[in-house]
């Protein structure tokens, strides 16, 4: 199909949509209104630029068929939503529209000096330290339009759409952040966790308590960048507001530098702008709460588990008095530990159900260089070749297919002053749909390999 | 003057309905032939070439909408014009512009039955516009049956000329795969 009869055929659009093509609203410059506020029924948002008229210049205006000059009356831009509720008289100015046209130190439409009283400033790090969580995951739900609306702050621009999940705690079924992404002038996301927990979230790069703040419409932000492998940039931010938490984050390519840094300034800039009372992280529910199980057994509970209790050995090796079986389920998710202890020796098994993505682990018991430890000397992490480090470190057998043999290979033995010697252990094992893993300490291959064949 | 009285005067054959479309809409057609001839004097002709084709279509046609059905007409000649005027030469200008990113969409093949494949695929790309938010939806229609320019898409939605290169780059990726789905494109 050539470009012409695409382009012919869009002559033949609906007159419907060509229609409400020359309805949109005409764009002015106005004041932008908290859109949260509650008052009688009005249809717009205006958004102003800090006190000044800004002209838009000479346009065509397709309803009238004649031409006119815009200027600032207020109107209903894209910027702001649409509400039902009005604007109230003592509706402060807010901030203006960046345009983000040139990509560096935004100016209004004329050029001339941007009307702000504050500058972001950028504490740059060439090393950062990442922080790892410390809690159990939880479940996560897509944020419906009114939790989005809940959470938005007052005023965006128009090039910025939301969207994002929510994750709630397995245990309690609490909000414990949101995380938002804010699409931007660049293809990548500002993304946004928003929570009423300090130190909230997963994995994340350590905000450094003595960095300079930036002050943006009286919100105190702290700034900062890094590059990584100088290839990304990776922007970030963090703020308290209202006795919410929130981190901002951005990583975009290093050469969209000045494009990225406008566009995070001016989503700052946007969450600087809260009404009293929002963000309504009590309006953000989890729709179903997955069960939640976490529970310590007896050996005879555990033997009893309607799930896994086939794979629970009836006894442990002689002398390893001291037990301990715990069986957890979050959500889809469910496993049973079963636990064994001598001193410092240990048998442990940790039942789960085989996975897809467990697939790329199975091994024959033929094919020994997936799992022969003794093929890769110590430091295995130089020894064993890159694609099959995965493999090598947790092997899964078909408990059809395993061999005596095939422990003895995947045993070694440490002698270490500060803990037990003897042999090791640490693979898996398949029976249809459960998979069993055992990590051995101190416990002989013999014994283990009969152990897994009486199971299931 | 209301449209309907405008029709009936075309219906009528009374030549007072072209003076009467040139004042209403005399300047929308203009201001769409010049977007893609970029040029005053061919803008001109073009818009008298309109008036010429909607006296030569009215009747046995009653448009609903005499504005939008002067657009069509408009549209279609201007494109014609340019295309003779450029002949194969590219002018840089923005209807090269605006054509070349409609190729980013379609491959260079083409149907024999042309007039068949416009209407099946105007019927599809109606279909998927009407999935689009109504703000890209206008910045779509503006650009590719208006032909504006991001500059004047712009300053007519509040969004700068980067924003509106955004929002036709993803609306343009969607169309492609939405026509590859339809079949219009492999």
């Amino acid at each position: 199909m050539k470009k012409e009869i695409l382009f012919e055929a869009i002559g033949e659009i609906d007159d419907e949509l060509i229609d409400r093509s020359e309805k949109s609203p005409t764009k002015k410059r106005g004041k932008i209104i908290p859109f949260a506020l509650a008052a009688a029924a009005c249809l717009v948002l205006i958004c102003v630029g800090a006190g000044r008229m800004i002209s838009q210049g000479i346009g065509f205006d397709f309803t009238t068929g004649g031409y006119t000059q815009a200027t600032t009356t207020g109107a209903a831009p894209e910027d702001c939503v649409e509400t039902e509720e009005a604007v109230p008289e003592d509706t402060p100015e807010w901030a203006i529209d960046t345009g983000n046209e040139t990509a560096v130190a935004p100016t209004d439409r004329e050029g001339g000096e941007i009307l702000r009283d504050w500058e972001v400033i950028y504490n740059h790090y060439d090393d950062v330290e990442l922080l790892a969580a410390d809690r159990l995951p939880g479940f996560t739900e897509e944020l419906l339009s009114t939790e989005i609306a809940a959470v938005k702050p007052d005023m965006w621009y128009g090039w910025m759409d939301f969207s994002g999940f929510a994750e709630f705690s397995y245990h309690s079924g609490e909000l414990c952040f949101v995380r938002m992404n804010v699409t931007t002038n660049t293809e990548e996301n500002v993304v946004v966790t928003v929570s009423p927990y300090e130190g909230f979230g997963d994995c994340c790069v350590v905000v450094y308590p003595d960095a300079e703040k930036t002050d943006i419409n009286g919100t105190e932000f702290k700034v900062f960048s890094h590059y990584w492998d100088d290839e990304r940039l990776y922007l970030w931010a963090t703020m308290e507001k209202n006795g919410t938490y929130f981190r901002f984050e951005h990583t975009v390519s290093a050469e969209n530098e000045a494009q990225a840094k406008a566009d995070f300034n001016a989503v700052l800039e946007c969450f600087s702008n809260y009404s009293d009372g929002f963000p309504k992280l009590e309006l953000v529910k989890a729709d179903n709460i997955p069960e939640y199980i976490n529970e310590e057994l007896s050996h005879s509970e555990a033997l009893e588990n309607e799930a896994f209790g086939a794979y629970v050995p009836k006894e442990g090796p002689a002398g390893f008095g001291e037990t301990y079986f715990h069986y957890s389920k979050w959500g889809n998710v469910h496993g049973l530990n079963v636990h064994w202890y001598r001193g410092l020796d240990s048998f442990d098994i940790y039942i789960s159900e085989f996975t897809e993505a467990d697939e790329n682990r199975l091994v024959k018991v033929s094919d020994t260089k997936k799992y022969d430890l003794n093929l890769y000397p110590i430091p295995r992490a130089e020894s064993v070749p890159e694609e099959l480090w995965e493999v090598v470190n947790d092997p899964i057998f078909e408990i059809d297919d395993l061999t005596l043999e095939a422990v003895k290979l995947r045993t070694y033995y440490i002698e270490d002053a500060g803990d037990t010697d003897g042999p090791r252990m640490d693979f898996s094992v398949k029976y249809g749909d459960a998979l069993v893993r055992v990590i051995a300490k101190g416990v002989e291959p013999e014994w283990v390999y009969e152990c897994l064949k009486d199971l299931g | 003057m209301r449209d309907e009285q405008i029709i009936e005067l075309y219906w009528q054959r009374k030549e007072t309905a072209i003076d009467e479309t040139k004042a209403k809409y005399g300047g929308y057609c203009y201001t769409i032939a010049n977007n893609i001839l970029r040029n005053h004097e061919d803008s001109e002709e073009c818009v008298g070439d309109t008036y010429l084709k909607t006296w030569n279509s009215i009747p046995p046609q009653k448009p609903d909408k005499l504005r939008l059905f002067l657009a069509r007409i408009t549209r279609n000649l201007a494109i014609d014009r340019y295309k003779y005027r450029t002949a194969a030469k590219r002018s840089g200008q923005e209807t090269d512009l605006m054509l070349d990113e409609l190729e980013e969409i379609v491959t260079s093949d083409s149907s024999p039955d042309r007039e068949i494949e416009v209407k099946e695929l105007a019927k599809s790309i109606n279909l998927f516009l009407r999935t689009l938010p109504e703000r890209d939806c206008s910045v779509f229609i503006r650009r590719y049956f208006f032909a504006e320019s991001a500059a004047d898409i712009g300053k007519r939605l509040n969004l700068s000329p980067g924003n509106v290169g955004v929002i036709l780059s993803r609306v343009r990726a969607k169309l492609r795969k939405h026509l590859e789905k339809e079949g219009y494109i492999l």
